[in-house]
């Protein structure tokens, strides 16, 4: 028996999925985070989930790991002493980034600084041109002074971005050897390793970010690491990647900026493992907690990936799955405008101190509040009735703050709470879909996160989506995500010529090298096999500025196929195309991917209870009326059960709703399938 | 239909979501660095009455106040009974309302449901050439608009779907870069439809009836925010004036003074004080003034105001027939929305300084720093047409510094990179960077402003520059100082310097490089109280010298 297992770190708890191939078996565990080492609650963690699963260490395959390092010690500003070293006369290009500010009217709002002050970006003559020939040599002298300078600073990791470096590293990686050569014990980036794309400030960006965060997250794995040998547990450890895919530790320490979305990744996974069981191509993952929605698209089973993505106001040019949030969750509080308009969010109780029935000393009405009062929480609802939810409290903020503005009964005012909550995410999920030119109703949604499944149906009907999948476990998703990943790497090269301009073996030979490049990249692992290889180009009319990704089908590159496929698309998205115009390759992308060991899960094969446990009742309102309403255990759920609206489910860390109406069942994967669902 | 403010907040919301779904699309198609990089474009959803319902703006607050002007004159010309189906109306005319300069093109259409307009959808975006005397249409050494570009008055573009390839020639024959043209217009195009189907699925979805009930709703909602936030403002008249530096024709400075007057919930801004229009192209339309004042509402009042025309009633504006806001035709436009809008928001925070201190800022760059530079690419033989608006420095508020190097009030365009401007312009960039010593100093200082060295490599290149405050520097407020101001410089290709008027067409040969350096932002308070450390901070930055340090700041001496 052999059995892998995933760690999500999150910031209140670090949840734990095992995972056995053979059975199909599936174990959950959680244990209260510790944020000052997290190493030692992933240990822990791992250790109580074996015990749990009755299964000793030796047995575990490999483990796979979200971790929230990299995140957190950006926003945090915990990273490494570290310098810059740039092109002469551009030593700012960090601290202008594009010249804009992030908010058009709130004056008060400021970029956010660069991670390397003023100060310690230094300037080197050097030139690359945009062609890559060379119109200045590096001056050794000077670079000579730097590593002085570098070293009487006592820096600890350098980022090096010279311009036009996408298209010949060149310079970069000599002026790398020398620093390599002379400061031994400092962590040295080049910009170009990073990312091949066009654009100094993101590129630049990047490579610094990445300088700042890596002796940290060497740090933090070297620990894990040694805790888990401690622990006697040898077998590998894989890092989950913001595009979705795992990689080795090492691999992870070196290019940490790929780990950004390291937590979130695995709900967005989930989804697309969801969409695999059920052969459900196109799906939409909605993670709603207690103050912020995150949303994430799998089209044609791809998870779809950002083109500009930034953390904390900085830029970042990595592989990375577009996950759209916005604050909206259960904290997010109600309000009433100075126009008298019902407005929730985007200010937020957060977990502390929470919304009002929490008894915390919230003293404004949320989103969990209005659940509560309408009878869609029970008090008792939150982590199995650990925390006790005060419903008269609610009643109070909510009568005190909105009925009272709007003239209502405090039933309607929760209502309209929940219908305008509901508007926001609706409207993220369409900013995600629709605004890039895909139909919402092609899609399944996979609601998750403790509150995502209480609003789920309602957020399908209204984008005209018609079918929901609640997954077994909503509240550790994302650990479930990460124990069915794969390794991937993905390799964007910047190449702007038209079309008909470039042979089509020059073209093949692109490909053909960030093939290897990616291929190169999942070698570092010990998993053997054949990785999958996908391809893609970015096109786009000549004098456009944004490329459109067309998918290359395998074997020859025939580039009129490719140009008719893209004025398809073009017109697919628009509304038109321009058939007389020229059309311009932008980048070429490559994805390998690798199956680690036989991730899919099986349908589930374990006890069921003989005959359903028959549900209990409590009066729910639901659209003006309160409703008798059926309330059902999840775990006493079996498959192959039907469950007809108005019901409620629970367990113990999410509530399902499912509305007068509506039909659920209980899949072969104990998944909840609330299929054909009516627009309004 | 009874009104309730829970359903207002969701149409609210669709409105809104229509009309960013509308502005993305025309992004997204377009191929004019104006639009597709720099986002020098919105659309609106409009009332079949010509009232704004939703307007998306991405990059520049400009076009808030003049997009009911775009209407107004088709409606005028082609009223919505007579539209039909496919019918897309166009204009560049700012007489007598209508947009900002000649490459702000807009296009407005009806959306319809079942048979019925319901709705019409606008866009307004800056195409790259609309030809004229210098390439971008917007140029200097001009007096009249006929030498500015090509005027379109309403007229249908599109009939039934179809761009009509006759007026279309007309135009085409007339712009510079007509590959560019016509992509853009397409693009314009997408957002309309966008529109048109974005309303007739929400027409299907709800009750139709409904839909337009809370049209009317959201004007009235609109209205009550803004009456709200002018309340918060004390009552009185608020005076402030300041001066362009010359209009690029003559050297007499241009006026610009605004006399506020807050009455309960209303607001009058009467521009009586201003200067007579001018000969150079700093001459604008009242429209211009509005979206100045919008701006400056909602920087100051409440940056989440709704963008609709309900928003706009209890707002007075006044300025005189034949003045330089409200200027008589002929008179050249083009660089009203790049100088003299900038400049009038600074006055309005000037005179608001006086109600509300603690949400004002001293004065910005106060200009979008205009850099067009155009001629024949030798590697192409093609004509090639580079446009930018350059960042300057942010003017501090009371407790924080301003920004260096940012774009201010009605602009926030993205810069070209230099990797890619290398790649398409026959243009290097030597240096881009803050320029150190430019901050206004202050308690709270102003932003530096910034500077870029561009080389030309092609044989003969046409420069249009449209900058200010060269003479009239960013002033600061309570003692802050004033932050240094624009300069022009040619290096040329022996070496030679020589500094050259902000406000300038000319042109430069193989291997000159044109500097261009803009103004920072003003300081807040007496420098010398400002925190220790932080002068410490600029000085190891070398953002301030320590010969300045030691002069404004008083660093090193005894307090």
């Amino acid at each position: 028996m052999s059995v892998r297992i995933a760690i999500d770190t999150g910031g209140t708890f670090t949840d734990l999925v095992l995972s056995d191939p053979d059975t199909g078996r599936l174990v959950f565990h959680k244990v209260p985070s510790t944020p000052a080492d997290p190493s030692r609650a992933l240990v822990e963690g791992v250790k109580g989930l074996v015990d749990r699963a009755g299964v000793g260490t030796a047995e575990i395959l490999f483990l796979i790991h979200g971790t929230t390092v990299a995140t957190n010690t950006i926003l945090q500003r915990k990273g490494a002493h570290t310098a810059f070293i740039t092109t002469e006369g551009f030593r700012d290009v960090l601290h202008i980034q594009r010249q804009d500010r992030p908010h058009l009217y709130n004056m008060r709002i400021r970029r956010t600084p660069a991670l390397v002050p003023r100060s310690l970006r230094y300037e080197l003559p050097e030139r690359t041109l945009h062609d890559g020939s060379e119109a200045a040599p590096i001056d050794q002298d000077r670079l000579g002074s730097l590593v002085a300078a570098l070293r009487e600073e006592g820096i600890e990791a350098v980022g090096v971005g010279f311009l036009h470096s996408h298209i010949d590293p060149g310079h970069e990686q000599s002026a790398g050897e020398v620093l390599r050569r002379a400061l031994p014990e400092t962590t040295v980036c080049l910009s170009s390793d990073m990312s091949r794309e066009e654009g100094e400030y993101e590129r630049f960006s990047t490579c610094v970010m990445n300088a700042y965060v890596q002796p940290i997250m060497t740090n933090y794995l070297k620990k894990v690491d040694d805790a888990l040998s401690k622990a006697s547990i040898e077998a590998p450890l894989y890092v989950m990647k913001s595009n979705g895919g795992v990689t080795s530790a090492r691999d992870a320490a070196d290019h940490c900026v790929h780990t950004i979305l390291s937590g979130p990744a695995g709900g967005v996974v989930a989804g697309e493992e969801i969409g695999r069981r059920l052969d459900r191509p196109n799906v939409i993952t909605a993670d709603m907690g207690g103050t912020s929605f995150d949303v994430a698209m799998i089209y044609e089973r791809n998870i779809a990936f950002a083109k500009n993505a930034e953390i904390d106001g900085l830029a970042l040019k990595a592989p990375m799955m577009d996950i759209h949030t916005i604050g909206a969750g259960g904290g997010s509080i109600a309000w009433i405008d100075s126009g008298g308009a019902l407005r929730v969010g985007p200010q937020s109780a957060g977990a502390e101190p929470g919304p009002a029935c929490y008894g915390a000393g919230g003293s404004e009405p949320t989103v969990t509040d209005a659940n509560l009062v309408l009878g869609r929480l029970s008090t008792d609802s939150l982590l199995g009735g650990a925390l006790s939810l005060d419903s008269e409290t609610a009643r109070r903020v909510i009568d005190e703050k909105i009925a009272a503005s709007l003239q209502c009964t405090v039933e309607e005012a929760a209502e309209g709470i929940i219908r305008v909550i509901n508007a926001s995410m609706t409207a993220a999920i369409r900013k995600l879909t629709v605004e890039r030119g895909y139909d919402p109703r092609l899609f399944t949604l996979v609601p998750f996160g403790g509150a995502g499944p209480l609003h789920g149906t309602a957020l399908a009907r209204e984008l005209g989506i018609r079918d929901v999948v609640v997954p077994l476990a909503p509240g550790v998703a994302s650990a479930e995500g990460l124990v069915f990943s794969n390794l991937r790497s993905d390799r964007i090269q910047t190449h702007v010529e038209l079309l008909d301009r470039l042979g089509a073996s020059e073209f093949e030979k692109m490909l053909e090298e960030l093939t290897v490049q990616a291929e190169g990249d999942l070698s570092t692992s010990s998993a053997t096999g054949h990785p999958v290889i996908s391809r893609r180009a970015g096109l786009r009319y000549a004098g456009q500025g944004y490329d459109i990704p067309i998918d290359l089908p395998e074997g020859a590159a025939d580039l009129a196929l490719l140009e008719s496929a893209f004025h398809l698309e073009h017109e697919r998205q628009y509304g038109f195309a321009r058939r007389d115009q020229r059309v311009q390759l932008v980048n070429l992308w490559v994805s390998a991917e690798l199956v680690i060991s036989g991730s899919r899960r099986d349908t589930a094969e374990r006890a069921v209870p003989d005959r359903p446990k028959p549900p209990t009742m409590r009066p729910v309102y639901l659209s003006g009326n309160w409703i008798e309403t059926a309330v059902f255990d999840r775990t006493a759920l079996r498959s192959g059960q039907q469950i007809d609206g108005p019901a409620i489910i629970e367990q113990l860390d999410s509530t399902t709703l499912i509305w007068p109406g509506e039909h659920a069942g209980i899949d072969a994967w104990d998944q909840i399938v609330i299929a054909g669902l009516e627009n309004p | 239909m009874k009104t309730d403010p829970i359903t207002l907040e969701l149409m609210r919301n669709r409105w809104t979501g229509i009309a960013e779904e509308m502005c993305a699309a025309l992004i997204r198609t377009s191929y004019s660095t104006n639009i597709k990089d720099r986002r020098d474009c919105s659309a609106a959803i409009v009332q079949p009455t010509g009232e704004i319902l939703a307007q998306a703006e991405s990059g520049v607050p400009l076009h808030l106040g003049v997009m009911p002007g775009v209407v107004k004159s088709i409606l005028e010309v082609y009223p919505v009974s007579a539209m039909k189906p496919g019918d897309v109306y166009i204009t560049n005319l700012p007489y007598p309302e209508g947009p900002g300069h000649l490459p702000d093109v807009s296009l407005v259409s009806a959306i319809f449901y079942e048979n019925r307009a319901v709705a019409l959808a606008a866009s307004t975006a800056h195409h790259v050439d609309m030809g004229g005397f210098a390439p971008g249409s917007m140029p200097f050494g001009v007096t009249e608009i006929y030498q500015e570009g090509l005027q379109i008055p309403p007229l249908p573009i599109f009939k039934g779907g179809q761009l009509d390839e006759d007026i279309y020639k007309l135009i085409n024959q007339n712009v510079r870069t007509q590959y560019e043209v016509r992509g853009d217009l397409m693009a314009q195009y997408a957002c309309a439809q966008i529109g048109q189907q974005r309303v007739s699925e929400l027409m299907s979805r709800e009750s139709p009836e409904e839909v337009i009930h809370y049209m009317d709703e959201i004007q009235d909602y609109a209205e009550r925010r803004m009456r709200a936030g002018i309340g918060t403002l004390p009552d009185g008249e608020y005076t402030f004036e300041d001066y362009l530096d010359d209009d690029g024709v003559t050297d007499t400075p241009v006026k610009i003074a605004v006399a506020l007057t807050v009455s309960g919930d209303e607001l009058r801004a009467d521009f009586s004080g201003c200067s007579d229009q001018v000969l150079g192209p700093l001459n604008a339309r009242l429209p211009a003034a509005a979206s100045c004042i919008s701006y400056v509402c909602k920087a100051v009042i409440d940056p989440d105001l709704p963008a609709c025309a309900g928003a706009y009633r209890p707002l007075d504006i006044f300025a005189p027939e034949g003045s330089i806001l409200q200027a008589t035709y002929p008179a050249a436009i083009g660089n009203a929305n790049i100088l003299t809008d900038q400049r009038v928001v600074d006055v309005l925070m000037g005179a608001l300084y006086q109600a509300a201190p603690d949400r004002v800022c001293a004065a910005c760059s106060g200009e979008m720093n205009l850099v067009n530079i155009g001629g024949i690419d030798p590697a192409s033989g093609e004509y090639y047409n580079y446009v930018e608006t350059y960042a300057g420095g942010q003017g501090a508020m009371f407790d924080i510094d301003g920004e260096d190097g940012v774009h201010t009030h009605l602009t926030n365009t993205r810069n070209a990179p230099v990797e890619i401007m290398e790649r398409t312009y026959p243009l290097r960039v030597e240096r881009y960077g803050l320029i150190p010593d430019t901050e206004g100093p202050g308690r709270q200082r102003g932003g530096c402003g910034m500077m870029r060295e561009l080389k030309c490599l092609g044989e003969r290149t046409i420069i249009t520059l449209g900058s200010d405050r060269r003479k009239f520097t960013p002033w600061g407020l309570e003692g802050g100082g004033n932050a240094s101001g624009a300069h022009c410089y040619v290096i040329d290709n022996e070496g030679q310097v020589r500094e050259i008027p902000t406000k300038a067409h000319t042109e430069l040969y193989r291997d000159d490089v044109l500097r261009i350096e803009t103004p920072g932002g003003g300081g807040w308070g007496d420098p010398a109280e400002r925190v220790r450390e932080k002068v410490e901070e600029d000085v190891r930055n070398e953002l301030i010298g320590p010969e300045r340090a030691s002069g404004h700041y008083r660093w090193g001496k005894d307090q």
